[in-house]
């Protein structure tokens, strides 16, 4: 019997032999030079930042948990008294009975701590599919290769706060960035969570808790994932300009089509009021971003001039409101424009200076979390009603915000976990619990 | 009590060869390979008090090594100054070429598995790790890890059409 690792031995380039006669001295230069540089501080949060944020987080979880006996579950118990609903308001019955702008701690999952979780809002559950399990590894930092991608997953019923674990995915899928994504490499169709997943797009069904492969479009990778009514729309990152793919998901095949007239490559797309919006940069002037609406059934592009979006950021995020739907450049740091698809009409509001509650980290770097809930979207972490104008008072988070879990669908939000960096591995490591917000109507002005 | 000078100086000297090979093999150009050892010495001595000790001390250098090669793929190449003798040094020798698709079935079959598989084989074959090591080269659970080398064995064996040996370690 072959024993082809032995064989594969005699393939070394640099076997032991190779080195011999290599001078020493060329090495005694390289440790040297190493000693001679200084050992920096590992940029960790030190014991004292650590224990001010846990007197802040031991605070906000006594709120928290007074608060949370007020929940009044299966219908038992009074409600507290609540404002007047704001004209986008979209509660439902099923979670009205959670107080507003409060941080309610929920059911324990049955999954393990992790971040960079692919999370979904699917027919009134909440669905946390695979991730990472160790801890996020800082940009500047030296980490180990990480590779504790997980398969594993869990729905949550925000009706009955109770989770239920789901089948497997096919295999251990994240989606890298989290909520401080404004690309998708996930979108929800008639029932079921698309993943684009490294050798495969996952499909896992929530009515029969299955998943199944399908092909990735051939404009892998994909920049940006989308759902529309009949379909997904992919957009690769080096697709030819106005090239995108639409899958069928009663052929289960993709198919390229081409937008023609677009000025530059495709770099954000979302749906908005039923309508396709992308967005991009022209071809050779970076400077000047441009929008357009797309239409995959009969091939139409209509081209929106541009409000003076800001172009570093071109990639806009899908809102429905009582309005009618909004296409909104969240990522914007001065003016975040709106765009009504249906009237192709522009509005602007100016992004607060300071960052509100869907703020955080992400392994150490400073983000925001793109978050859009009961008709409101936020804008450098502030919940902003378009319909209004107006902000909602919302609560920070009251889990570490460095790599939450987070996920918007119906009127709450639904975030786990997070990670706390510390020089002292007893103190290091995931928040273990599960936290549900159902934030108030917008009555405030500016943050 | 030992100092984090002496530390290092004892690690350097244990393990500066090894990662060079390391380096070696996998280095497009075997001069990247002196900056490679560089900056994977120069993580070592910042991260010193990380640097688990005994027989995951050189896997840990080759996951740091790793990381530093795929930086310099993605076009974060560094020039140190301080290997500036080695690169020379390795610039004027005569090196065995790596493993070329077409030079034999195997080479052409290892040239057709995934990186992961590759790595893990070229780890296990090349460097000689057990499986505790290679564990902690790759950041792998110990069951992940039998399970995937056991898929790049059988990867690997496929793509010759012959069946594999999995011999346990």
């Amino acid at each position: 019997m072959h024993d082809l690792v032995h064989q594969l031995k005699q393939l070394d380039p640099a076997p032991e032999d190779s080195l011999t006669g290599l001078d020493e001295a060329a090495f005694e230069e390289v440790r040297r030079g190493v000693l001679a540089t200084p050992r920096p501080a590992t940029p960790h949060l030190t014991r004292e930042g650590r224990g001010r944020w846990l007197a802040v987080a031991a605070a906000a979880a006594a709120v928290v948990t007074s608060l949370a006996l007020l929940w009044p579950r299966a219908g038992a118990g009074p409600l507290p008294a609540e404002p007047a609903a704001s004209p986008s308001d979209t509660t439902s019955a099923s979670t009205s009975g959670l107080p507003r702008d409060t941080w309610v701690r929920i059911a324990d999952a049955p999954l393990s701590p992790r971040h960079a979780s692919v999370t979904a809002w699917v027919d009134g559950v909440f669905l946390v599919v695979g991730g990472d399990e160790t801890a996020p590894c800082p940009a500047t930092a030296d980490c180990i290769e990480p590779e504790h991608l997980v398969a594993d997953g869990a729905r949550y019923d925000p009706a009955t706060d109770a989770w239920t674990p789901i089948a497997d995915a096919p295999a251990a899928v994240a989606n890298p960035s989290g909520a401080s994504n404004p690309y998708p490499q996930s979108a929800v169709l008639a029932g079921t969570l698309y993943v684009l997943g490294e050798r495969s797009m996952l499909a896992y069904d929530v009515a029969s808790d299955s998943w199944r492969k399908l092909p990735l479009p051939s404009n892998s990778p994909v920049l940006t994932l989308v759902g529309l009514d009949s379909g997904l729309a992919a957009f690769g990152y080096d697709a030819p300009t106005g090239g995108y793919e639409l899958f069928d998901p009663g052929t289960g095949q993709w198919t390229g089509h081409d937008a023609p007239g677009l000025p530059g490559p495709i770099g954000g797309a979302t749906v908005a009021a039923g309508r396709l919006v992308v967005s991009g940069l022209v071809d050779g002037d970076l400077t000047r971003p441009w929008t357009a609406l797309l239409d995959p059934a009969t091939g139409a592009t209509t081209r929106i001039e541009d409000p003076g979006l800001e172009p570093q950021r071109p990639a806009p995020v899908g809102l429905e409101t009582s309005a009618g739907g909004r296409a909104v450049w969240a990522r914007a740091k001065a003016t975040a424009w709106l765009l009504d698809p249906a009237t192709q009409q522009w509005t602007s509001v100016d992004v607060p200076e300071h960052t509100g509650a869907f703020s955080g980290r992400l392994a150490m770097l400073p983000v925001s979390f793109y978050v859009t809930v009961a008709g409101m979207v936020s804008l450098n972490g502030h919940l902003y009603d378009p319909v209004s104008g107006l902000w909602s008072a919302t609560p920070d988070l009251p889990l570490p915000s460095d790599s939450p879990v987070l996920a918007a669908g119906g009127d709450t939000v639904l975030a786990c976990y997070g990670y706390v960096y510390s020089e002292d591995a007893a103190e290091a490591g995931f928040g273990d619990d599960c936290y549900l917000l159902r934030p108030g109507p917008a009555t405030r002005g500016t943050p | 009590m030992t100092s984090p000078e002496e530390r290092f100086n004892a690690v350097f000297a244990r393990c500066h060869r090894p990662v060079l090979a390391y380096a070696l093999r996998r280095a497009d150009d075997p001069t990247d390979a002196a900056d490679v050892v560089a900056e994977t010495f120069l993580v070592a001595w910042r991260r010193l008090d990380d640097l688990p000790e005994g027989r995951l001390e050189l896997p840990w250098l080759y996951a740091v090594a790793r990381r530093v090669l795929a930086n310099q793929l993605r076009g974060q190449r560094r020039r140190h100054a301080l290997a500036e003798r080695l690169r020379s040094e390795l610039a004027t020798r005569q090196l065995p070429a790596p493993p070329e698709p077409g030079s034999s079935a195997l080479a052409d079959a290892f040239a057709r598995l995934g990186e992961n598989d590759r790595e893990l084989l070229r780890l296990l074959a090349w460097e000689g790790l057990d499986n505790a090591q290679l564990a902690a080269a790759t950041g792998l659970s110990p069951g992940a890890l039998r399970v995937r080398l056991h898929r790049a064995r059988a990867r690997l064996a496929a793509a010759m059409d012959i069946r594999p040996t999995v011999r346990s370690r």
